[in-house]
């Protein structure tokens, strides 16, 4: 069966073809990248948790009458 | 129904046609005369003075008809059914330009939009849809929706932001700003449609233990539900818990072309909610005056686009629409003194319902990436980040002439989903030329995983391709940023 090849792969294909240097991360530093962009958006969340709560309370409260 | 009535004046001469037509047609006269006629007069001066306007009545208006049949008629005093209608043309247009068909182009590029007049004397401002080219002040870029409307028999189009005063009974700051955001999207996407302030009060209604007409005033988490009610899938952001943050995080949602509800309030009593839809546009003087906001590995110094003091535009129902202050300020064109001290303390977004990333998150996940992958260094950066769809940003890709084609076909390659949120990479001088050198695109609608869909920094092309990290070195010249979200 033929491959079914993504756009975005034929593409790379032909930018290596032409001498355009495409580097695949290593696992360790692709890893590395994630998890610190992992932590960051993990710390954000959960201060975040306690905005939206708060938020909540504070939005009930605004009474609009002008 | 009487007779209709047309006549086309110069803007300073509409006053004395709508006299008569009070006079004659209305039956009304001294104080309610007066002031009704103060109030056009006070919404037609922040018009610039050389449009003309073509005055028709009777016109039946299908927000005033709704009110009328919902509440006026049934009170024992009479109220007119029908409306005058003005629509603007930026120079003079004649009767017979209607029935020349050689004339259609040229009435097209003059029309301006229009605006209802209600028989709520005073409050006589009803729903209008005008185009930010017919006011004085017009130096903003915002949300804007296309309207049609039909002129002496002719259909015409027109691009604003829709707008209607309280009647003080029906409809008071809180229906008005949620039938605009209606009014709005409802006449932009088909998602949605728009609604009349009978169905908004009844969705209000389900969420208050108090008979909503006359209105006496709702809170801002009754807009919120409403709004939820209606389909959108909304985010809510108080002052208090999200300190410097908060209008960060609210100029971000503005630069992503969504009009926000921002509820004003004071120590006075005050508490308003009205619309926030655009900004001023960019000068020099504004991004010389920004300041770092946080400094990153390798000795990189990042500015945020989000700090930059822009006097925003607002759609407030006490005042004639787009009006321009800055957020600090939100009440600085209120003359009233019950008005000082006014500030903003929450804002509603009303987002699409299945974009599930907040921009917050966008924007630390963006810093949090450039900062990770550590390719640039020792420089200044400055970011803009903002939500768009993949449809438009893959347009003005495919459109964007200064974009190198590999880098276009590489962005054009991916899978997106429905929204996205892209946080643009440049510096002080590219942004006033309205270019980037860099930018990182992440999927809206990751609420938990690693939501980077691919990044383009300091010539490098970063594919996520699910299992791999790919880095293609591409030489990567400024071009131009993405510029659809307000216009």
């Amino acid at each position: 069966m033929a491959e079914l090849k993504s756009k975005f792969d034929i593409i790379i294909e032909r930018l290596a073809n032409k001498g355009v240097k495409v580097t695949v991360i290593e696992d360790q530093e692709k890893n590395q990248i994630i998890s610190k962009v992992e932590k960051t958006l993990e710390d954000y969340r959960f201060d975040n948790q306690r905005k939206i709560i708060e938020s909540q309370e504070k939005i009930a409260q605004v009474v609009l009458t002008a | 129904m009487e007779p209709l009535f047309t006549d086309i004046k110069k803007i300073n001469e509409v006053i004395d046609v709508l006299r008569i037509i009070y006079e004659k047609r209305y039956g009304i006269q001294n104080i309610n005369l007066t002031n009704s006629l103060k109030t056009i007069n006070d919404f037609i001066s922040e018009l610039k003075v050389d449009l003309y306007v073509y005055v028709e009545h009777p016109y039946v208006d299908k927000m005033y008809r709704d009110t009328y049949y919902n509440y006026f008629a049934s009170k024992r005093d009479d109220y007119p059914r029908d409306t005058i209608r003005l629509s603007f043309f930026k120079s003079e247009v004649k009767e017979e330009d209607f029935r020349n068909i050689n004339e259609n182009n040229e009435l097209q590029e003059k029309y301006l939009g229009f605006v209802i007049l209600r028989p709520t004397y005073p409050f006589v401002i009803g729903r209008n849809v005008i185009s930010p080219k017919a006011f004085k002040s017009n130096d903003v870029i915002c949300c804007l929706v296309n309207y049609t409307a039909t002129v002496n028999g002719l259909k015409l189009d027109v691009k604003g932001f829709p707008h209607s005063s309280q009647d003080q009974e029906t409809i008071t700051c809180a229906e008005t700003t949620v039938w605009s955001i209606l009014e709005y999207f409802g006449n932009k996407y088909p998602e949605y449609r728009p609604y009349q302030p009978s169905q908004v009060n009844a969705v209000l209604g389900k969420f208050s233990f108090e008979r909503l007409i006359p209105s006496k005033g709702l809170t801002a988490g009754q807009i919120s539900f409403a709004l939820r009610e209606f389909g959108f899938g909304v985010k809510i952001y108080a002052k208090a818990p999200y300190g410097d943050d908060f209008e960060r995080l609210l100029k971000i949602y503005i630069e992503s072309g969504i009009p926000v509800v921002g509820a004003m309030q004071n120590t006075q009593g005050i508490g308003h909610a009205l619309n926030i839809i655009g900004r001023s546009n960019l000068t020099k003087e504004k991004i010389d005056d920004l300041s770092i906001y946080k400094q990153i590995s390798n000795n990189v110094n990042v500015y945020d686009f989000a700090d930059i003091n822009f006097e925003y535009v607002f759609i407030d129902d006490n005042y004639p629409p787009y009006r321009q202050t800055t957020l600090d300020k939100p009440a600085s064109y209120y003359t009233n003194p019950k008005w000082l001290g006014c500030e903003i303390t929450s804002f509603i977004v009303p987002l699409y319902p299945k974009i599930y990333m907040e921009a917050g998150e966008a924007r630390s996940t963006a810093i949090s990436l450039v900062d990770s992958l550590g390719l640039i260094a020792n420089k200044d950066i400055l970011i803009k980040t903002f939500l768009t769809s993949s449809r438009s940003f893959k347009n003005e890709i495919s459109l964007n002439g200064s974009l190198d084609e590999t880098v276009k076909e590489l962005l054009l390659s991916i899978s997106m989903p429905k929204f996205i949120w892209v946080t643009e990479l440049s510096d002080k001088d590219l942004i006033l030329q309205g270019l980037v050198n860099g930018m990182v695109i992440l999927d809206a609608t990751e609420p938990k995983r690693f939501g980077i869909i691919s990044a383009l920094i300091e010539n490098n092309y970063i594919a996520n391709n699910l299992t791999q990290f790919k880095t293609i070195s591409l030489p990567l010249h400024p071009f131009k940023g993405y510029s659809n979200n307000l216009k």
